[in-house]
């Protein structure tokens, strides 16, 4: 393995965690310092490719990959593969984790597992890079439990605490649910391609006459399943995984319940990278689902339920961190829909802003709970003019997040929007056709609310609250330019359709660009309005009674303010069917153990252990003398 | 003299320094068990740094003649496949004595039991004689038997006889099978017993047992059905495959935790590779015609030992039910024949043994400090104690088959090898894996994770001691190394492995 550079951003940030963990823990500055500096190398690295990439078009890409193990017909390759895809991924997870990292020193001053924090985060960035550099599904697979884990560890970081730890499980065991079909999908990709890599397997793909050789026949031929049956029951299952890491319905509960990790974590993790790992994962594998309408279809209907289920959650929560989550869930469910509407370059676009904005956000929030020690809006208020580095960096991400233009979020959800009327096939599909539009007026009600009732009005916080320090609110600053300059400011539509070229797949559908006509923008202001103006009535200026509406709308609050019902239906799962399921096991095992079959030797042993106890002259040497008697004789007698 | 009948019995001379030191001198039988068993240890790693593992023929062998009435040979030799397990048996018999350290009745007795258990597993792995590893297997029953039923716990004596009766029963058939061999074979050869000579006539069709009244036929099944039967059904207790497998908790829980280090560690192995030496080895012809049997057997014993064990109040029983889930893979993975498959099951063997021996030690030092095992008497205790909190970690991340870790790698071997052949099934098995993280990751959580138990204290348990760090770096170390190494194990697996397969793919 000669080491080149794509390796070092690789294992860069392993040799940190490795270093932390194994005694450099005692020294807080130097932890950090180094979990820092990996992080940054790779930026570093990554950036230099960029011109060549740009230049290159659709083209470029750097690999190499090493034998990791082989048994009998078996080998599994450990690999990179950076390509426009993947190296606009890099620039996300190594840019924006790095200014998290920075923050991240800030915030977690004082904390007694600062050290500890470090490590973890060092170690996620090495499992996330695993994700992004894979060239193969074996790989990518390896590196998604490591990421689980990560997650689980930073998740459960405080882990005296009921809630952290219960969460952290709540989330390995959702992905892990996932990660159930996803196994079964790379067997049987496996099984049916005869390779793990993504190139060979996308080049077998492109055969229409493979496509209808039978994968299986079962009764000599009557039934038959033709290899593009069986792609497609195998991508819909490898979707199982997109759905547990990206947290799309129903397999979103743990996302929420994951914010009980220290901030710096949910906004790298839990917005910007790690539940992007799915999207990224359909963008990567997109030849899969390609040949297949019902694997797209599945793909975008769940991304677009996820979408506006979340969005409707989020709007009755209070929660400052939770509002956030639910708002990603929904956001990543466009991400999804995209993907499944044959907008993948638009996906990674809308991943890309939106990593910006709701990281800056994440961190905003972060800054608010530091300052006044709840998460809870309802003791918060009017906290605008204390911080107001967090409050406007927060206000603009606000503002890319609910697509108002000239933003970035206007630029990428608009994309997506386009999308959703511009496919023929789904026409008549009110999933596709209408709520995405809802859930953006949606989300610009939420995220108004949060708005206005967090840092407007009179305060409602308790002792003296101060703005963060440099090392916060540096990286919330640069976010939230990103933000903005992610839109046209920075890049010229030319930009922006180079970065599309370079992050589409191979066989993607047209490319539909965005325009910055009278049209679109009024849309999107009135779709903005539409969200916004509401919640400003009610919470800004008071003019409806919130509880007036609640009373108002009292099933459909409940329903949304349950979360749907869906993570109780879990609980009621887990407890009434998975538990008493356990149990009725250990029944079994129970009358296995003591009704059938001991009863029936009971007497044997009670017979032999009477006889036996005789010879228990506790000598070891006795025994084996008498044993080896008794083989003799027993040898004897057969002869 | 060969290094492995070095290895095997270098023990036997600490059994008999031990038998002549004065009853009083606990600290000195401790110290030459943990001599007696270092030795092996040493000897075993240069088998393996001598090992070559470019040939799937039997190495170090010895052949000396034994019983020449009978035929019966000493003939040691080891393969791709019993090498690892001879280091591993050596390893943890070395990790047990200082686990056994705090036991204070007994001691001679307990540590010269100790090293007799090591001189029957070795003996077992390296005989290549069929009488001899007979012998050896019985000699490994009995020390077992009485480390159990005299330093176990409060119902040691139930839990002893019962894994005496059930060993025994399977015993008795694989005896039955022994003898059945010997009365077909002895009129072909001179030696009869020999495993090698054996498995060409078998191979070959020349040994059918059609020399036998009847031509061996009985209730309408050729000879060496029956054969196979006796054998698989006497390893298949051993491992334990569901339904046999009910006297493992009880000896788990009564057992003590070096105890069941090395139950858990390496006996249900002696089953596993009972099945890949012999059913598998022995009998090519035969396997495939109970290959969805075995199959369907693992599958359950993975599902079946999950659940069971999520529904478990006591942390060892949890552990030991885990033990009857993971071991099910071995017997998914061989039964499918093919490389990826056996080489599975192959290193799944050993992974489980550095997994599952990781998790008795974690299990035994909370039972040292807080003296029961109910998991709902414990939480929090990683406030008082990190470090062991960390080591358990990593032993129930290895033991939940997370990638960098050993487990994984075998697991994932399996159930790529099995797809191929059983793809309903080996589907199910994946949902296992579902099964294990929860109830390996609600164990974690409940007893180390949340607000502390008031019960305990930094006095009352106290983190690792040195000599606890001892016994566990070591498997932790192993868990990584061979997670993120695996060609060290499956270079040595490898070509033994291949000729398993060929064997039964000729057939």
């Amino acid at each position: 393995m000669t080491l080149t550079s794509p390796w070092i951003i690789l294992f860069a940030p392993l040799v940190a965690a490795f270093l932390i963990g194994l005694g450099l823990h005692r020294h807080k500055r130097l932890s950090a310092g180094l979990a820092l500096a990996a992080v940054w190398t790779g930026f570093g690295i990554a950036a230099s490719y960029l011109p060549e990439a740009l230049a290159g078009e659709g083209a470029w890409s750097l690999t190499g990959a090493i034998t990791w193990l082989r048994a009998g017909d078996i080998t599994f390759e450990y690999g990179y593969l950076v390509d426009g895809l993947s190296l606009i991924m890099l620039l996300v997870v190594c840019g924006v984790g790095g200014l998290i990292h920075v923050y991240a020193t800030g915030y977690m001053k004082g904390d007694g597992g600062y050290a500890r924090f470090f490590g973890c985060l060092a170690l996620f960035v090495f499992s996330m890079l695993g994700i992004v550099l894979a060239d193969n599904f074996f790989q990518i697979f390896i590196h998604w439990e490591l990421v689980g884990v990560s997650s689980y560890l930073l998740i459960g970081f405080y882990y005296r605490k009921d809630s952290a730890a219960a969460a952290a499980n709540k989330a390995f065991l959702t992905n892990r649910v996932g990660d159930f079909g996803f196994m079964i999908g790379i067997l049987m990709l496996f099984f049916a391609t005869g390779t793990a890599n993504f190139g060979e397997m996308s080049v077998v793909l492109q055969s229409s006459e493979y496509l209808t050789q039978p994968a299986f026949s079962v009764g000599g031929g009557t039934w038959v399943l033709t290899n593009e049956h069986f792609l497609w029951i195998s991508s819909a299952l490898i979707f199982m995984g997109v759905m547990g890491k990206s947290a799309q319905f129903p397999l979103h509960v743990w996302l929420p319940d994951a914010m009980e990790g220290p901030t710096p974590v949910s906004a790298l993790i839990h917005a910007a990278t790690m539940v992007a790992a799915g999207v990224f994962l359909l963008a990567r594998v997109f030849f899969l689902y390609l040949p297949s309408e019902t694997a797209m279809s599945i793909i975008a209907h769940i991304g677009a339920f996820t979408a506006f289920f979340a969005a409707t959650i989020a709007t009755t929560q209070f929660d400052i961190k939770r509002i956030l989550a639910f708002s990603t869930l929904s956001q990543l469910g466009y991400m999804v829909m995209a993907v499944g509407l044959n907008g993948t370059d638009v996906a990674m676009y809308h991943l890309t802003t939106h990593a910006f904005f709701k990281a800056c956000l994440f961190l905003g929030a972060g800054s608010v709970i530091h300052a006044v020690h709840t998460n809870d809006m309802r003791e918060m208020g009017g906290l605008r003019k204390i911080m107001p580095g967090t409050f406007w960096t927060f206000l603009i991400s606000t503002l890319a997040l609910c697509g108002l233009p000239p933003l970035s979020g206007f630029w990428s959800k608009d994309g997506i929007l386009h999308l959703t009327h511009a496919a023929p096939a789904y026409a008549d599909s009110f999933l596709i056709t209408v709520l995405p539009t809802l859930t953006a007026v949606l989300t610009c009600y939420y995220m108004t609310r949060m708005v206005v009732v967090t840092f407007l009005g009179k305060p409602r916080y308790h002792g003296h609250p101060h703005e963060s320090p440099a090392s916060m609110v540096a990286p919330m600053v640069v976010l939230s330019v990103l933000a903005v300059a992610a839109g046209p400011l920075l890049f010229t539509e030319n930009v922006i359709e180079t970065f599309r070229t370079i992050t589409r797949p191979t066989g993607s559908g047209p490319f539909l660009p965005v325009h910055g006509d009278v049209a679109t923008v009024g849309i999107a202001l009135a779709i903005f309005a539409a969200g916004a103006i509401p919640a400003y009535l009610v919470f800004g200026l008071k003019l409806i009674d919130p509880a007036t509406i609640k009373r108002a709308i009292r099933p459909v609050h409940a329903l949304f303010d349950n979360r749907w019902y869906v993570d109780d239906f879990y609980e009621w799962l887990v407890r009434a069917v998975q538990q008493n399921f356990a149990r009725l096991c250990n029944a079994i095992d129970q009358v296995l153990i003591i009704g059938v079959v001991v009863n029936g030797t009971a007497w044997v042993a009670r017979a032999g252990g009477a006889v036996l106890s005789r010879y228990q002259t506790g000598s070891a040497r006795n025994y084996v003398l008498l044993f080896l008697a008794g083989v003799a004789a027993l040898l004897a007698l057969n002869l | 003299m060969s290094l492995l009948t070095l290895i095997t019995f270098f023990p036997l001379l600490g059994v008999a320094v031990i038998l002549f030191l004065p009853r009083e001198s606990k600290e000195a039988a401790r110290t030459v068990a943990a001599a007696a068993t270092a030795i092996p240890l040493i000897l075993a790693t240069m088998l393996w740094v001598q090992f070559d593992s470019t040939t799937s023929a039997y190495q170090f062998v010895e052949r000396l003649p034994w019983i020449a009435s009978l035929g019966v040979e000493y003939h040691v030799g080891i393969d791709g496949l019993s090498m690892p397990l001879v280091w591993l048996t050596s390893l943890l018999l070395f990790l047990a004595v200082f686990a056994s350290w705090k036991i204070e009745t007994g001691v001679k007795g307990y540590m010269m039991l100790l090293c007799l258990l090591e001189v029957g597993i070795n003996g077992v792995f390296c005989s290549l004689d069929l009488f001899q590893f007979y012998v050896f297997w019985e000699i490994m029953l009995l020390p077992m038997y009485f480390l159990i039923g005299i330093w176990g716990g409060k119902r040691r004596e139930y839990a002893a006889i019962k894994f005496f009766l059930y060993t025994l029963a399977g015993s008795v058939l694989m005896l039955l099978g022994v003898v059945a061999l010997y009365l077909a074979a002895s009129p072909m050869t001179a030696t009869p017993f020999s495993i090698p000579e054996l498995s060409g006539m078998i191979a070959s069709g020349a040994l059918d047992g059609s020399n036998l009244p009847n031509g061996g036929v009985l209730f309408g099944w050729p000879f060496l059905k029956w054969i196979f039967v006796f054998f698989f059904i006497g390893f298949a207790i051993k491992v334990p495959v569901v339904p046999f497998h009910t006297w493992l908790p009880d000896a788990h829980v009564e057992a003590p935790t070096a105890i069941s280090v090395v139950l858990a560690g390496i006996l249900l192995k002696l089953g596993t590779y009972g099945i890949l030496r012999f059913n598998i080895g022995m009998f090519p012809n035969t396997a495939p015609e109970f290959a969805t049997i075995g199959a369907a057997l693992g599958l359950i014993g993975i599902i079946y030992g999950a659940c069971v064990a999520m529904a478990q109040t006591d942390f060892k029983r949890l552990v030991a039910y885990s033990s009857v889930s993971h071991m099910g893979y071995v017997l998914l993975g061989a039964a499918a024949f093919t490389t990826a498959g056996m080489n599975g099951a192959a290193m799944q063997m050993f992974t489980h043994g550095t997994s599952s021996a990781l998790l008795f030690l974690i299990v035994g030092v909370a039972y040292d400090r807080a003296h029961h095992r109910e998991i709902e008497g414990f939480g929090g205790l990683g406030s008082i104690a990190p470090v062991y909190l960390g080591i358990t970690t990593i032993g129930m991340f290895a033991a939940l088959g997370l990638p960098g870790m050993s487990g994984f790698v075998s697991e994932a071997l399996t159930l790529f090898g099995a797809w191929q052949v059983y793809p309903v099934m080996t589907s199910l098995a994946v949902l296992g894996i579902v099964i294990t993280a929860a109830f390996i990751l609600w164990a974690l959580q409940r007893v180390f994770l949340g607000p502390l138990n008031e019960k305990y204290t930094k006095e009352n348990f106290a983190d690792l001691s040195g000599r606890e760090l001892f016994t566990m770096v070591p498997l932790a170390f192993l868990c990584i190394l061979f997670g993120v190494m695996p060609s060290i194990l499956l270079d040595v697996l490898g070509p033994t492995v291949d000729r398993l397969v060929a064997l039964v793919g000729l057939a």
